[in-house]
């Protein structure tokens, strides 16, 4: 009897530590702004993507009546972290879709996807009259491209380290008829920590 | 016998005056309300909301509608405490009849040091965007 009790108690006792340590999930707002780590954040995608955004829509292409056809290259990534920089490039994409003053073509790591769809619909399964032709894809009037570099410090002090991160998101936008440069912006966060 | 130079000066005067054409107007006239409401106190009051004690302050707004047909507008922020000031504010921008022209606004996070005065550059996300509120924390 004694012996059942005391597997009860520690049965009881383990189950309340596990419950007690699990931790806590909650649903939070993803455009507060975030600083758990010195690493690139979600707050800095933000930050630079729509400042990036912001500056070319008040850049002269946006004048033009036509919307012009754009590619987006990926961003570089030049930093010594792993970032996915292409939520970098779909951000920006996104949002000057959105603005409804350019149009994007398909870049060069879509065109398999784009070119595998237009095959496919030559097949003998699709209706003629429904499928796309071949040779009708938009060529682009501007290339969008640019890297992201980071430069990071740190000194070490008695019983902890001072770090200082800088990054800088770089842009720029190339009339592919010409090769002139017609738009270049950058974006600069410094973060510390320690 | 001076009494009627004088009514004559005064009533060209009075026409002159009534005749004459408003200037262009400045930035801050541009912004949707102030037509309205008058001042520039009155348009920062009915346009920015202060979600928490913050020691920021937005002293005037401006707005210009590009070329392209976006609002532009610039954000005065002042910090005139003797301390840095660390604070964040979001802007959501509203179409014609008051629907929300942006999904999804970014808290934008700006650092004043002490007796800084510093103009931010937002731009609408789309043509339709033709109003704003700030919120500021």
């Amino acid at each position: 009897m004694n012996l059942i009790m005391q597997r009860l108690v520690l049965i009881l006792l383990s189950s309340l530590m596990f419950f007690s340590c699990s931790p806590k999930v909650l649903y939070d707002d993803p455009r507060k702004v975030e600083t758990l780590t010195i690493n690139f954040s979600s707050t800095d995608l933000q930050i630079i993507s729509q400042a990036m955004v912001d500056s070319l829509l008040r850049s002269v292409i946006t004048n033009n009546e036509n919307k012009p056809i754009i590619v987006i290259e990926e961003v570089k990534n030049k930093t010594a972290e792993y970032i996915d920089t292409s939520i970098i490039t779909d951000s920006i994409r996104a949002k000057l879709s959105n603005s409804g003053m350019v149009q994007f073509g398909v870049n060069i790591d879509e065109l398999d996807g784009q070119i595998s769809e237009i095959d496919r619909q030559q097949n003998e399964y699709y209706d003629e009259n429904l499928s796309v032709e071949k040779g009708k894809l938009a060529g682009a009037d501007y290339r969008l491209a640019g890297s992201l570099i980071s430069i990071d410090k740190f000194k070490k002090k008695l019983f902890k380290t001072k770090k200082d991160k800088f990054y800088k998101l770089s842009l720029q936008l190339w009339n592919i008829k010409t090769g002139v440069m017609v738009w270049a912006d950058e974006k600069d966060i410094r973060k510390t920590e320690g | 016998m001076k009494f009627p130079a004088i009514n004559l000066i005064l009533s060209i005067f009075i026409l002159l005056s009534s005749c004459a054409t408003k200037g262009p107007l400045m930035p801050y006239e541009m912004c949707p309300g102030y037509s309205e409401l008058g001042s520039q106190k009155k348009l920062i009051k009915s346009k920015v909301k202060y979600l928490d004690d913050v020691n920021v302050d937005i002293i005037q707004l401006r707005c210009l509608t590009a070329e392209n047909g976006l609002m532009t507008v610039d954000i005065d922020f002042e910090n005139d405490y003797r301390k840095k000031q660390q604070t964040e504010f979001l802007v959501s921008w509203f179409e014609n009849n008051g629907m929300a022209a942006e999904s999804d606004p970014n808290w934008r996070m700006l650092i004043l040091y002490p007796d800084e005065k510093r103009t931010i550059k937002l731009i609408a996300p789309n043509k339709s965007a033709i109003d704003f509120t700030i919120q500021i924390k």
